[in-house]
């Protein structure tokens, strides 16, 4: 099933419903390859420019491109995208193996090849043993399987996935993101899929588009996002982010010194360092911080313990700093103290000059 | 409240648990009572007269199924059994596909467009029959509305006969029909997921294929449901036909009727009612077994 693989362009498209943009100006380029993924919470415009990819919906401006060629004004049918639904939305009245063999009929593909095509997107799908089975028998996972077998089948340019795993329940979705990953690996074609789970866009996806009231506000490799969000929104959405209004102090060539609720600390920055007296805000991930003692020395914010809750390999803590508002705090069970998790406990929170990053108010 | 206070006189000292389920039973029996009264009249003014013709049929003048073997060598029994199946399955086929038309347009309107729609489909069946049957003799008879408005404007030369023949009854039977056939399948089409319409499209099929091979094959309970009432409902027609068809169309239905009051043939007309009561049944025997009684009929 490999094939060849093609690269996609969406310059600046935009759709508006009345006064609503829906997708506001949205450029981004996919690699021929690549795993994209649409990432934002609902209501953010990842699934309206999927389905303008996609066809169904028309752009109300900008251009989509295939290896460079306009396809905005193709209907659905002449793409040769593959596509797979929310809900899967496999036909009813077919078989498992009548199900994946739609695409082929209907461009009209010999029965030979029609034979031979499906038995291999089945076999990559570990399906074959259900060929003559209907959808409704099924489990759910089963069904995204066969939903994937049918989008895959035709060997299309492109493969669309609408929040694929987001019906199935936890275990079965990390197992189905590897699986996808390596289906991906295997056939080789460029992959956009839409999901609002930071987890599973994680795991994935080569590039991520983090999209928020219509608009990207954050596009990069999965390391990129996670390690330096550009903005609030994007560090929180990928995991409680804890944020600081830090004052500047000073700066030298390697980051700069600044100055929350009377301590000094210290931030390792490669890029242009904003001057000193400005104030920035910093974000800091729960499991970078460090629980301490309230006496241990150096810089330290001074904060009493709210709750603590065991979630089995780490340990979720809520720190109450006063007019600094509450921390998030993980850690791992081997090095949890059992007197500093107490609530009421006075505890000293400190953290790498590294383990800050600074990000955009939005 | 009352539940516990009537199970509990009952049940003594009983568990909580078994008491319970004992007047949840009580109750149960409470509510068969109400249906009795309905149960008796329908028994009463229903039943025992339909059990009445039955007996008729094969006992006047005597014992057996004389009548039967009389009534399928009858040429004029012949004749309006063939016109009634005729007229039946004609009426049924234009009936359902004019309301798949319109409840395919219904389901894909947005919710204002559906109710406006829906009135206008809904208003003409509330309207009584006789009512319908008339105002259709007003526009079809020979100086009716049609014909002097194709006349006047120099369409036609002679007024064409639009009535007191098969055309005029089919005319009225589909109008009157439509609504029976439009509600189950806008039942059995709204169930379809329209996703499956644009995952079929995403998969390379034009707008045609897709209707055809996926929304179409899914709703055929919806059709043979729309099909059967409209069957059923056809093939005891009497008021339109008898008016439309003006006496020279005749029907099974009318055929009875005169036979009953013009002719006074007391054992044909039971034999030629029995009859159509048990293709009626049999039909919906059928169907049922075929598609099921759920998908059949509609229910949510």
């Amino acid at each position: 099933m490999q094939q060849v693989a093609h690269s996609l362009s969406i310059e600046a498209v935009t759709k508006t419903y009345g006064p609503v943009h829906a997708v506001d100006n949205v450029s981004l380029s996919v690699e021929a390859g690549q795993f994209l993924t649409l990432l934002g919470p609902s209501g953010s415009g990842k699934t309206t420019l999927l389905m303008m990819i996609a066809g169904f919906v028309e752009p109300t401006a900008g251009e989509i491109l295939l290896d460079r060629k306009s396809i905005t004004g193709l209907v659905p049918e002449k793409r040769n995208f593959g596509m797979v639904f929310q809900g899967y939305a496999l036909f009813p009245h077919m078989s498992v193996a009548d199900n994946v063999a739609f695409p082929l009929k209907v461009r009209k593909a010999s029965k030979a090849e029609i034979d031979e095509r499906v038995k291999t997107a089945l076999d990559l799908v570990q399906l074959s043993t259900l060929a003559d089975r209907l959808p409704k028998q099924l489990s759910g996972g089963q069904q995204q399987r066969v939903a994937l077998a049918r989008a895959l089948v035709f060997s299309p340019d492109l493969l669309l996935l609408d929040e694929p795993l987001s019906a199935l329940d936890k275990k079965l979705r990390a197992e189905l993101q590897s699986e996808l990953k390596e289906i991906h690996r295997r056939v080789g074609t460029t992959f956009v899929n839409v999901t609002h789970d930071q987890e599973e866009a994680l795991s994935m996806s080569d590039r991520i588009a983090v999209l928020r009231d219509g608009k990207v506000v954050q596009y990069g490799a999965p390391t990129d996002l996670y390690e330096r969000p550009a903005t609030r929104f994007v560090a929180d959405f990928f995991g409680a982010a804890n944020f600081l209004p830090a004052l500047i102090l000073d700066r030298d060539e390697s980051g700069f010194a600044y100055e929350v609720a009377g301590s000094r600390f210290e931030h390792r920055q490669a890029a242009a360092p904003p001057a000193a007296g400005q104030s920035v805000l910093l974000s800091v991930r729960p499991d970078k911080v460090r629980l301490q003692p309230a006496a241990t020395e150096g810089a330290k914010l001074l904060g009493t313990v709210r709750v603590a809750t065991y979630v089995g390999r780490q340990f979720h803590v809520v720190v109450d700093l006063g007019a600094l508002g509450r921390f998030n705090v993980t850690l791992p069970t081997a090095l949890a103290v059992g007197d500093l998790l107490e609530p009421g406990a006075e505890v000293a929170l400190t953290w790498e000059r590294d383990a800050t990053v600074m990000v955009e108010h939005d | 409240m009352t539940t516990s206070a009537l199970s509990s006189d009952i049940g003594g000292g009983a568990a909580g648990r078994g008491r319970n389920r004992f007047g949840e039973f009580r109750n149960t029996r409470v509510y068969w009572l109400f249906l009795v009264p309905g149960a008796l009249l329908l028994v009463l003014l229903y039943l025992l007269p339909v059990g009445q013709v039955l007996w008729l049929s094969v006992t006047e003048p005597k014992f057996g199924f004389d009548n039967y073997v009389q009534m399928v060598e009858n040429p004029a029994v012949q004749r309006v059994v063939w016109a009634t199946l005729r007229i039946c399955v004609t009426t049924t086929a234009i009936t359902v596909v004019l309301g798949y038309a319109v409840a395919y347009v219904l389901v894909h309107v947005n919710e204002h467009t559906r109710r406006l729609l829906m009135l206008a489909v809904l208003v003409p069946f509330w309207l009584s029959l006789l009512a319908r049957a008339f105002a259709w003799v007003t526009l079809l008879r020979g100086n009716g509305v049609v014909n002097t408005a194709l006349m006047n404007w120099g369409i036609i030369g002679q007024p064409l006969e639009l009535m007191r023949n098969e055309f005029g009854v089919m005319v009225g039977m589909i109008h009157y029909m439509l609504p029976y056939a439009i509600l189950p399948l806008l039942a059995n089409l709204d169930g379809i997921d329209r996703r499956l319409i644009s995952a079929a499209r995403g998969l390379g099929a034009s707008p045609t294929v897709a209707f055809l091979k996926i929304f179409l094959p899914l709703s055929v309970p919806g059709i043979a449901g729309a099909a059967t009432l409209v069957f059923v409902f056809a093939l005891g027609f009497y008021v339109t036909p008898a008016i439309l068809g003006g006496g020279k169309t005749l029907m099974l239905a009318e055929m009875i009727k005169v036979n009953i009051i013009d002719t006074v043939r007391w054992a044909l007309a039971a034999t030629l009612s029995s009859s159509l009561l048990i293709v009626i049944l049999l039909t919906l025997g059928i169907m049922t077994r075929l598609v099921g009684a759920k998908r059949l009929f509609g229910t949510p």
